[in-house]
């Protein structure tokens, strides 16, 4: 059996594993606090008027 | 050069580990163990403030404990199992007999696969105590230094611990090193392939650990001790115990790095452990990325790793397209972004950004509150504002209660 191979895709899955949720988690954090700014924003509006 | 990777990645059968495989393996390696310490310097830099420039000296760390005591203890326990070893007891044999007994070692630990795993985790939990212990030694005279000071003497302690590895041959050899048992002689493929996993492995753990501490209560602590400590000091809070803390914490893991290098490399040398390499490099990273953000500091590691592995294994391509030599075009190349980065993009590629807390709406919470200063209380607020406005209440105070 080629464990060479095996291992090597594992790596690779690895690699890609930790940039994914990186990505997923900034994009999330990202809306969230986009979405907590426009809150904001819109009790401002809403006190002037 | 990049279709060749391509063409490594996609089409390979990896059967055997050469040519553009190598590459790849080489560059997940070091990207997993650059990824441990840059995580480990935002931790402790991005987050809590601490301008740790002794990376280094944790490293050589998780080196040193390898060689100088897991192999100690497999040449203990394979001896005890009756395999017949050269004597290793003084400076002299323990260099110029490592040949004779790593090879015989390794012929044991061909058929001896626990003991080979049990091994690695052993070097693993001793580097990062031993890491750790590192970290409080270097916190005692230097955790109450401002960031100026701080800086150097952690600089001097990375030197120190290179000079200490160089001048006693008990620890690593002295200068030429030693040679360390293949830990995984009885794996039947490459290698390096089984470290390049495990590096990437407890990457990512420590990634999540680190992740985990940051968004925790802590995680807050730490970014106010590094926005105003003498603020979180007056609260009372521990400054410099947390900061202690928070240097043998990251210089427990930083000490793994080291540690799976020299199985990585089976070979333990102190000029592996430079000051340049292990405590610049991940500043670059840091730098490079922006830090106090995790996606920053994976993205200048990332980045930095494979431009470094790929201009050093592509040279002689390099080499043609420039007129002068290129021996350090890395050093040169990487030197100039770093310029690059501090007069364009100073926050780096990624800034900071503000702290989330899921389930909180912050911004809706601080408009609530000021809501509920400006409407209660409008004129005791104008009023209150300054030292004078404090006297001109408590003047106000005074006249009402005589009303």
């Amino acid at each position: 059996m080629d464990y060479d191979a095996i291992l090597f895709w594992v790596m690779i899955a690895l690699w890609v594993i930790m940039p994914a949720f990186i990505v997923y988690e900034e994009v999330r954090e990202r809306r969230a606090l986009a979405a907590s700014e426009s809150t904001g924003q819109e009790m401002e509006a809403e006190e002037k008027n | 050069m990049l279709q060749d990777i391509a063409f490594g990645l996609l089409t390979s059968n990896v059967s055997a580990i050469t040519g553009s495989s190598r590459l790849i393996v080489d560059i997940a390696m070091y990207f997993g163990l650059f990824v441990i310490v840059a995580m480990a310097l935002n931790f402790q830099y991005g987050n809590a403030g601490i301008p740790n420039m002794g990376c280094a000296v944790q490293v050589i760390v998780g080196g040193f404990t390898v060689s100088a005591l897991t192999m100690r203890l497999i040449f203990t326990l394979v001896g005890g199992a009756g395999v017949q070893l050269r004597t290793w007891a003084n400076d002299w044999d323990w260099v110029y007999n490592n040949f004779y007994n790593v090879d015989v070692t390794n012929k044991y630990l061909a058929t001896k696969p626990v003991l080979g795993i049990s091994m690695l985790l052993f070097s693993i939990a001793v580097s990062m105590v031993l890491g750790a212990v590192m970290g409080w030694l270097i916190a005692l005279p230097a955790i109450r230094l401002r960031a100026t000071y701080l800086m150097i003497v952690l600089i001097t302690m990375a030197d120190a611990a290179q000079i200490f590895g160089r001048n006693i041959p008990a620890i690593s050899g002295g200068t030429l090193g030693v040679f360390i048992p293949d830990i995984f002689r009885w794996y039947p493929g490459d290698r390096t392939v089984v470290t390049a996993v495990i590096a990437l492995f407890i990457g990512l753990v420590s990634f999540f650990i680190f992740r985990t501490m940051l968004n925790s209560p802590y995680g807050r602590l730490m970014r106010a001790i590094r926005e105003n400590e003498v603020t979180v000091g007056s609260v009372g809070k521990n400054v410099i115990g947390i900061r202690r803390n928070i240097l043998m914490f990251a210089s427990g893991i930083t000490a793994i790095s080291g540690t799976l290098l020299a199985f990585y490399f089976s070979y333990v040398v102190e000029a592996n452990y430079q000051r340049a390499f292990w405590t610049y490099w991940p500043w670059l990273m840091l730098i490079l990325g922006g830090p106090g953000n995790n996606a920053g500091t994976f993205l200048g590691c990332a980045l930095i790793v494979a431009m470094r592995r790929i201009s050093i294994v592509q040279k002689w391509l390099i080499e043609s397209l420039f007129f002068f030599p290129v021996a350090y075009f890395e050093n040169v190349l990487l030197g100039m972004l770093l310029l690059l980065v501090i007069m364009f993009r100073p926050n780096g590629l990624i800034p900071e950004k503000l702290l989330y807390i899921p389930g909180v709406n912050y911004s809706q919470m601080v408009k609530e509150d000021v809501k509920v200063d400006w409407r209660g209380a409008p004129k005791a607020r104008g009023a209150s504002s300054g030292i004078s406005g404090i006297f001109r209440t408590l003047g106000g105070g005074k006249k009402e209660a005589a009303e």
